[in-house]
């Protein structure tokens, strides 16, 4: 799979967000931060496709954001989870879970026939 | 929401910036790696847009969807404000598609740009649009270049034998090309060809639209059905279509006829009473049509100087010729209804502020769970939007009924009146005075729903009356209000004084029961003679008539267009004034009885008598007027003047004087006028009139019957009942009026509600103060002028403003009044102090209320 930002799934995108935020409430370049170190530099965020994705998730109600000053002083929109944010999660997570252990008896099941 | 985005982004990549630094990167090198990290800004720019906007829809849907449950759970206030929006938007619409059917509209033919109608310029009587003569028009047909087609259209009647009897019917009768001049399409059969054009075919016609619909009740198969016309029968070959109307007017031609000019009449070129139209080729525009047209009048005045000296064309556009006058007051209906729209905003805004006064709390427990001002702001918005969207409908409900009711009541002279119909352009009004209408009103209590202050709100829990803001808002709208009401009602009292001092003015003659028919003699009678005993015999029978009192002749009855030659210059006999510079009067040549059938006054000397004729000196009366002008301070009995009347100039004696009357119409004032005996001057084109003590429709039918007696081969042109007359050039004036007095009084009934609605509301406001009061022993007069004080200033500030404002229309309106002037003093007072007292009236009931209300409630209420 390339690992260019542009093919990741939205949904991917959204539920990764959603666990960024999960770590605590953080601007948008925070989050970029985050999600670059969390996958030890797989994924190379488009950080373009970062502000669409969040808009969505604010207008979606899964997160909530407001103007805040940061540590030097500067003014920047922090993001945060609502709880809805957290059961969408939650769900997210689950989902994940499960496909990804069905993908993986598929891929198992043709080694084993090969 | 772009400046959020901005700022954010601008942060992100100062961010992305500063770490590329930390890594190593020179600054500028850092920076346009941070830029281009953001990767394709266009794209995804996009994408933000679209989900931020995508949340405004749902935001918008969310609000519409809880402003449709709060009105719904307040019907009152909800049909309160909806009907009052109806009534303002209803009315703006209803005009709008009056002056868009009559002004804005095209004419109902194709390339109507290039219709002109043709009248002869009578220089010789300064009269720049008079009918056109036969011979003449014969010869422009022939002659002129500039015209794809020419064709006439002459009024006539023709008597239809149906089953209700015999009656007369208005037809045009028109030339060949007539209908390819408009270009018209018929909508069933056809229109009139060649055939119908051969000598000796027989009659055909072509109904007009509402003809169809309303004498022959839509028949399908109206297309070659035979009717009786003339005691012979007539076959309708084709109707036009429903937007056709030649001219516009409503002067009832229901049909069309073929008409062949005749030898006879193509040598007329004295006499006149042809409407003539011509299609401009292509490319050919209305100067240069109008210079060929004057090459082919000067050739006419040379070969034939008796009848066509000093007589040109006018090439005049059809449009033109057709809205004229009419949209000056139809442009000035429309302002009033705006102001009444004005109005009905005032009223709905008020409402909807005391609404938002009462769910002060709502919004403050909103506001405190995060929704922004902004948000509360639109929800109002919101709501007002509603309001208004449900008054735009049950509005173009009201205009629907309006424009028919205005096209019942309006004038033949406002032209194509049947096209005032709600159409899709007043729809479009419509829906741009929604959102209008919304703003205006619901503004107010946006502001101030979300400027609803959280601390006192949920400290007090109470309606208190630190919310002095709003309430002077309020004030203000009243006052406001009144002043566009007292506006409206002024201009409506001008009106009606001036059509009452119109219709209450001594005219100089009576028109009840008197019917005039006119008719032109002179094909067969010929000579003086002749004219003279066929008048005789004429008026002899009509008096013999059932039910006649007298009956007499003469060629110009006030309010009518006459008859031939009806002014001309005069001299008086013993001044030198050279020709170009004599005054001109208006001649009538009247049979001496004709002055008792329309009971005019003599004021002085003596009546012209059966005595006054062919060979008795020649005499005139004249009347006041005429008198003043030529010898003002002098008495003129005995004086002499000459003037012409299809001759050369005659001397003759002023034997009497007679009042005034009106001549040209009701509100123009009186022209000096010079009465000649009938039997000194015998014209061949004529009015007979008659007063009679039976009904003036059945005098009618006998009149046709004697002349057809005498001569059954003339036709009689038309017959009116005078009071018609009168009535008919009364119309545009009590259009106009009937028009501003509704928007005045629903502009009256709006205000009164709404200073009720403010007083009442300031009532419920204070009612813990007042029951304080009256529980300290305040008495009901002390009550009374505190409730009523507020509401009654500002009315009264409003009733002030208003009368001042008032005077700006008055000056626009200064040409439709008469017998007052724009400052007319008692106009404005009887308005002041009606306003003032309903004022009083709308605030009494609210206050008496309060007077008894029981203190232990009110106080309870906190």
């Amino acid at each position: 799979m390339p690992d260019h930002a542009d093919d990741i799934l939205q949904g991917t995108l959204d539920m990764l967000v959603l666990k960024a935020l999960e770590l605590g409430t953080m601007h948008g370049w925070g989050i970029t931060e985050r999600l670059e170190q969390g996958s030890k530099g797989v994924f190379r965020l488009n950080q373009g496709s970062l502000y669409p994705a969040l808009y969505r998730l604010e207008h979606q109600g899964l997160v909530t954001s407001s103007w805040k000053a940061t540590e030097n002083n500067r003014r920047a929109r922090y993001y945060a989870l609502s709880r809805a944010g957290q059961r969408a999660l939650a769900a997210e997570r689950d989902k994940w879970r499960r496909q990804s252990q069905a993908v993986n008896l598929v891929l198992r099941m043709t080694q084993a026939s090969g | 929401m772009e400046e959020r985005l901005a700022e954010e982004l601008r942060f992100h990549i100062e961010m992305a910036s500063e770490r590329n630094r930390r890594d190593g990167l020179d600054a500028a090198e850092a920076d346009r790696l941070a830029n281009v990290s953001l990767g394709g800004r266009a794209r995804w720019s996009e994408e933000a847009r679209d989900e931020y906007r995508s949340r405004l829809l749902d935001d918008f849907l969310q609000d519409l969807r809880y402003a449709s449950r709060t009105l719904r759970s307040t019907p009152a206030f909800t049909m309160a404000a909806v009907l009052t929006l109806a009534l303002g938007i209803g009315a703006t619409t209803a005009i709008f598609s009056a002056v868009d059917g009559v002004v804005l509209k095209p004419l109902p033919f194709s390339h109507s740009e290039r219709l002109v109608r043709l009248y002869q310029n009578d220089r010789r009587h300064g009269l720049p649009r008079s009918d056109v003569a036969p011979g003449n028009f014969a010869d422009w047909h022939a002659r002129a270049s500039a015209f794809d087609a020419m064709a006439v259209a002459e009024p006539y009647g023709l008597v239809y034998s149906g089953p209700e009897g015999e009656e007369q019917i208005r037809n045009w009768n028109v030339t060949r090309d007539f209908f390819r001049v408009l270009e018209a399409k018929p909508a069933l059969g056809r229109v009139f060809g060649t055939e119908e054009y051969e000598p000796g075919a027989p009659l055909t016609l072509v109904l007009t639209y509402a003809s169809w619909q309303t004498r022959f009740g839509g028949d399908p198969a109206i297309v070659g059905r035979k009717i009786t016309i003339d005691h012979a029968p007539a076959t309708i070959i084709g109707v036009l279509p429903r937007d056709f109307s030649y001219l516009g007017t409503r002067t009832p031609q229901e049909m069309y006829a073929p008409k062949v000019l005749d030898t006879i009449e193509l040598r007329l070129r004295g006499s006149a009473w042809y409407n003539a139209v011509a299609r401009l080729k292509p490319g050919v525009t209305v100067a240069q049509g109008a210079a060929d047209m004057d090459r082919v009048a000067s050739q006419l005045e040379h070969e034939y100087p008796a009848t066509n000296a000093r007589i040109g064309v006018s090439v005049v556009p059809l449009r033109d010729g057709m809205i004229g006058d009419s949209s000056r007051a139809l442009f000035l209906v429309w302002g009033a209804s705006l102001v009444l729209l004005l109005i009905a905003c005032t009223n709905v805004a008020n409402l909807m502020l005391a609404r938002t006064n009462r769910r002060a709390r709502e919004f403050v427990v909103r506001t405190a769970l995060g929704a922004g001002r902004a948000r509360i702001a639109r929800q109002v918005l919101t709501e007002g939007l509603l309001l208004a969207l449900a008054g735009a409908i049950a509005g173009v409900a009201v205009a629907y009924w309006g424009v028919g009711a205005i096209r019942g009541l309006s004038p033949d002279s406002i032209p194509r009146v049947d096209e005032m119909r709600v159409h899709w352009r007043a729809l479009a009004f419509a829906l741009v005075a929604v959102p209008g209408a919304t703003i205006l009103f619901a503004l107010a209590p946006a502001i101030h729903a979300a400027g609803s202050e959280v601390e006192p709100e949920l400290r007090a829990g109470t309606r208190s009356s630190g919310r002095a803001g709003q309430r002077h808002t309020r004030l203000l709208l009243i006052g406001g209000e009144v002043a566009l009401a007292v506006v409206l009602l002024v201009s409506a009292g001008l009106l009606v004084r001036s059509f009452a001092s119109v219709v209450n003015q001594d005219r100089g003659y009576r028109s009840d029961h008197v019917v005039g028919a006119t008719m032109f003699i002179w094909q067969w009678e010929t000579t003086p003679d002749a004219r003279r005993a066929f008048a005789d015999r004429l008026v002899a029978r009509a008096r013999s008539l059932p039910g006649v009192e007298g009956a007499g002749i003469t060629t110009s009855p006030p309010l009518t267009s006459a008859i031939g030659v009806d002014h001309g210059p005069y001299a008086v006999v013993g001044r030198a004034v050279p020709v170009e510079q004599r005054p001109v009067a208006h001649l009538a040549s009247m049979s001496p009885e004709a002055f008792d059938v329309m009971h005019m006054r003599l004021l002085s000397g003596r009546r012209l008598s059966r005595s006054d004729d062919a060979s008795s000196t020649r005499v005139v009366l004249v009347n006041e007027s005429l008198a003043r002008q030529a010898w003002p301070g002098e008495n003129p009995i005995g004086r002499r003047l000459s003037t012409a009347f299809y001759s050369a100039p005659v001397e003759r004696e002023v034997v009497g004087v007679v009042a005034d009357t009106r001549q040209a119409a009701l509100d123009e004032p009186p022209v000096p006028t010079i009465y000649l005996p009938f039997a000194q001057e015998p014209s061949g084109g004529v009015w007979l009139v008659a007063s009679t003590t039976l009904e003036p429709g059945s005098l009618s039918r006998d009149l046709k019957r004697v002349v057809a007696e005498l001569n059954p081969a003339l036709p009689v042109a038309t017959i009116q009942s005078f009071d018609d007359i009168v009535s008919d050039s009364l119309r545009p004036r009590r259009f106009a009026l009937a028009l501003f007095a509704t928007f005045a009084a629903a502009a009256l009934l709006l205000a009164m509600i709404g200073v009720y609605g403010v007083t009442s509301h300031g009532v419920a406001e204070r009612s813990r103060e007042l029951g304080v009061r009256i529980a300290l022993g305040a008495r009901a007069p002390d009550i009374l002028r505190l409730v009523m004080s507020e509401s009654l200033a500002a009315a009264g500030s409003g009733v002030v403003a208003g009368a001042a404002l008032a005077v700006a229309p008055g000056r626009l309106l200064d040409r439709m009044l008469f017998g007052v002037t724009p400052l007319d003093a008692t106009t404005y007072g009887s308005v002041v102090l009606a306003m003032l007292a309903t004022a009083m009236l709308a605030c009494s009931i609210p206050a008496r209320r309060a007077t008894r209300a029981d203190p232990l409630e009110a106080l309870r209420e906190g």
